[in-house]
């Protein structure tokens, strides 16, 4: 039993492995996006982000939050605390993101300052700056695989062990006019991702490291956003993963975010 | 007059001391309470936090004084074990220009258990909901604070209620029933050193207002509130139902027979109220709204013997939030009072008006906010507006400064229309 227990996983690995290799000899740009997207990564998880954000005089700032997220179906519920700076403790963000590109997503926040939930709009968020970080809330976020087209770009790079893949928005009014990510194939992670601007000027470059595994799914723990047009950088680290924790939907809710936590 | 202030400062101790007595009461009995020997397997959490701010505000005309001068520490402890968790906030203010304001104020202090998809607290606690900005149409369980009028934050403003509230919530949908035993009232200001006083503070008859008559504190005299609320995809709709008060008293003056003083009496009414509230997302626009009908509210009578009478209301706001994007907000409400069965010897208006713009940006990387937030009486041409510049100086400081707007010659805004003040504002986080 305990040895089933430990080879059922690497089995798993292996045969993901095959497939993959097989699937990427005809695979299209989309087809390996779609693959990113279904990466593994349970059914509900949680984490802590610490955002330091890095101006260009060189002075520093800090963000932290807690974050879970659960999937239920192909939609998905966050519920994000907000640890500091301490003006913002205690503000909570519950999102219901649908994977239907036609529903817009449900958005609440929660200001403990006027001890009030307020529905927020579903969209235009996505575009703003994430706490002052250089990630907008989209890019924190799963885009729906039909935001984008996408194309398969000869590997620039000699590591053969990567796609690299140019992701063209649908939406006129996105903020970038292209993306280029570079995605590990056994992982399924991009260790690379460039933002152009609506010129077609590199905006930001998106560098992942400290990738491994916690309880059997990859994760990346550091993100480096350089923001080459503002002289601006955001180093988010992930840390105290944990995957598949006993919680449910109930979670997700308006009295949840406002109950809040003990930190 | 030495006995006088000697016993004033004792009230203050014992004020001070029953607080820290309350406080103390409700550690001892959380600790020694079942629910917390039954969480003792988890190891508890404690958390301590609060700030410390300087606010300072001075007239932007004619006598150019003081208008405000608060420092304030505000400490927030919350304890968590398992299920259980309790909580409690309080203000140490000095205040050179409002001087009653001076002292230890116990803000919330509330006990709360968890279990699966409900949640039972009891204690002092300020409770919101309703979807209207800055204004009260079925949020009326914690009144207002008027001590300086509208110019603080508005977390300051709301009063905390002794209460007891049940909550059962679903991923689409949440129950509450609150009970307030003795319910809180509107604070209004009459001492004569404050500038937001709610009465004449100098000139000829004076004043002699009697604000310490209120309701009974009987069961009969208690609050109850029913709100279903549902949370739906795109949209959210609110279904409350109150037994309460009118929360700020109309008043009846009589004159004494030598005409040199003013007698100002408080009345307040039982009230009951139908309501129904709603919040629609579409695009990058959020559409609120909030319509109340007031059963029997309490209405001022001019010149008769019988000072009050009651009157049907229906009350309705419209607002629309839109996040155009780069950090923009703007928000703007409609709200209307219209009186049922309208004589023309009532006080207010048979249809009353006001609406509310706000405009905020954040720019250097939220590090600073521009933000302006108006109150318009469409009825009087009056308005009060607040407009702010916030700066991040670092994690925990933030300065800011801004400036309060009053004009108007009649209607709500017309009092202070000599109260327009400059002001500068630092805080820090710990």
């Amino acid at each position: 039993m305990k040895t089933n227990k430990l080879i059922k996983p690497i089995l798993y690995a292996f045969c993901a492995l095959l497939s993959i290799s097989s699937f990427a000899q005809t695979i299209s740009a989309r087809e390996i996006m779609q693959t990113v997207i279904d990466r593994p990564d349970g059914n509900n998880r949680k984490a802590k982000l610490t955002m330091e954000l890095i101006n260009k005089r060189g002075s520093k700032r800090l963000r932290s939050v807690l974050i879970y997220s659960m999937d239920i179906d192909k939609d998905k519920k966050n519920l994000m605390y907000f640890l500091s700076p301490a003006d913002v403790e205690g503000t909570a963000f519950l999102t219901w993101e649908y994977d239907d590109s036609n529903k817009e997503d449900d958005r609440w926040l929660f200001l403990p300052a006027l001890n009030k939930t307020r529905r927020i709009s579903g969209t235009s968020a996505k575009k703003d700056y994430f706490m002052g970080t250089d990630f907008t809330y989209e890019d924190m976020g799963t885009r729906n695989i039909d935001e984008n087209t996408y194309k398969l770009l000869e590997n620039q790079t000699s590591n053969d062990n990567l796609w690299v893949i140019e992701s063209t928005p649908t939406d006129p009014r996105d903020i970038y006019s292209k993306l280029v990510s570079y995605i590990d194939k056994t992982q399924l992670i991009a260790h690379k991702i460039e933002f152009y601007d609506k010129m077609g000027n590199l905006m930001k470059t998106l560098i992942v490291t400290d990738i491994n595994k916690v309880d059997g799914f990859w994760i990346a723990h550091k993100m480096h956003m350089v923001n080459h047009q503002q002289n601006h950088e955001t180093i988010l680290s992930i840390t105290d993963v944990t995957y598949n924790i006993s919680i449910n939907e109930n979670m997700f809710t308006v009295s949840k975010m406002e109950k809040g936590i003990v930190n | 007059m030495k006995i006088c202030l000697r016993f004033l400062k004792w009230k203050k101790v014992l004020l001070i001391n029953k607080h820290i007595y309350h406080l103390l009461f409700f550690g001892f009995w959380f600790f020694n309470s079942p629910f917390y020997l039954m969480a003792q397997q988890e190891k508890p959490k404690l958390d301590f936090g609060g700030f410390v701010e300087g606010y300072y505000a001075v007239r932007s005309s004619n006598p150019y004084d003081f208008m405000n001068t608060r420092n304030r520490m505000r400490g927030e402890l919350k304890m968590q074990h398992n299920n259980a968790y309790f909580f409690t906030s309080f203000n140490l203010t000095h205040n050179d220009a409002i001087p009653d304001q001076t002292g230890f104020e116990l803000r919330e202090a509330y006990f709360e258990y968890s279990k699966d998809n409900w949640t039972a607290t009891i204690g002092r606690q300020i409770i919101v909901w309703g979807v209207a900005d800055a204004l009260q149409i079925t949020d009326l369980i914690s009144p207002l604070d008027f001590t300086e009028f509208l110019t603080r934050d508005y977390d300051d403003i709301r009063v905390p209620a002794n209460a007891i509230k049940f909550n059962y919530q679903k991923p689409s949908f949440r129950l509450e029933l609150v009970f307030t035993p003795v319910p809180a009232f509107t604070i209004i200001p009459h001492s004569k050193d404050n500038a937001w006083s709610a009465f004449p503070t100098s000139g000829y008859p004076e004043y002699d207002i009697d604000l310490d008559t209120k309701p009974n504190k009987t069961l009969k005299n208690s609050e109850f509130v029913i709100r279903s609320s549902f949370f739906l995809s795109g949209i959210d709709i609110g279904l409350t139902a109150l037994h309460t008060w009118n929360k700020t008293p109309v008043f009846n003056y009589t004159t004494s027979q030598a005409n040199d003083t003013i007698y100002v009496q408080p009345n307040y009414h039982k009230l009951d109220v139908l309501s129904t509230d709603f919040s629609i997302s579409k695009g990058s626009m959020v559409i609120r709204g909030e319509f109340a009908y007031y059963f029997n509210e309490i209405q001022g009578v001019a010149n008769q013997e019988k000072a009050t009478t009651t009157k049907n209301s229906l009350n309705a706001l419209l607002g629309l939030d839109w996040y155009p994007g780069n950090d923009w907000n703007i928000t703007t409400q409609y709200y209307l009072k219209s009186i049922s069965d309208y004589t023309s010897d009532l006080i207010s208006k048979e249809i009353s008006n006001l609406a509310t713009i706000g405009i905020s940006k954040s720019i250097l990387n939220n590090n600073l906010k521009l933000s302006t937030f108006a109150y318009v009486d469409l009825d009087y041409e009056g308005f009060y507006d607040r407009t702010a510049v916030e700066y991040s100086l670092s994690d925990s400081i933030n300065l800011f400064i801004g400036y309060d707007w009053f004009k108007g010659d009649e209607g709500q805004f017309s009092p202070y229309k000599d109260n327009s003040e400059f002001w500068i504002k630092a805080k820090y986080y710990f």
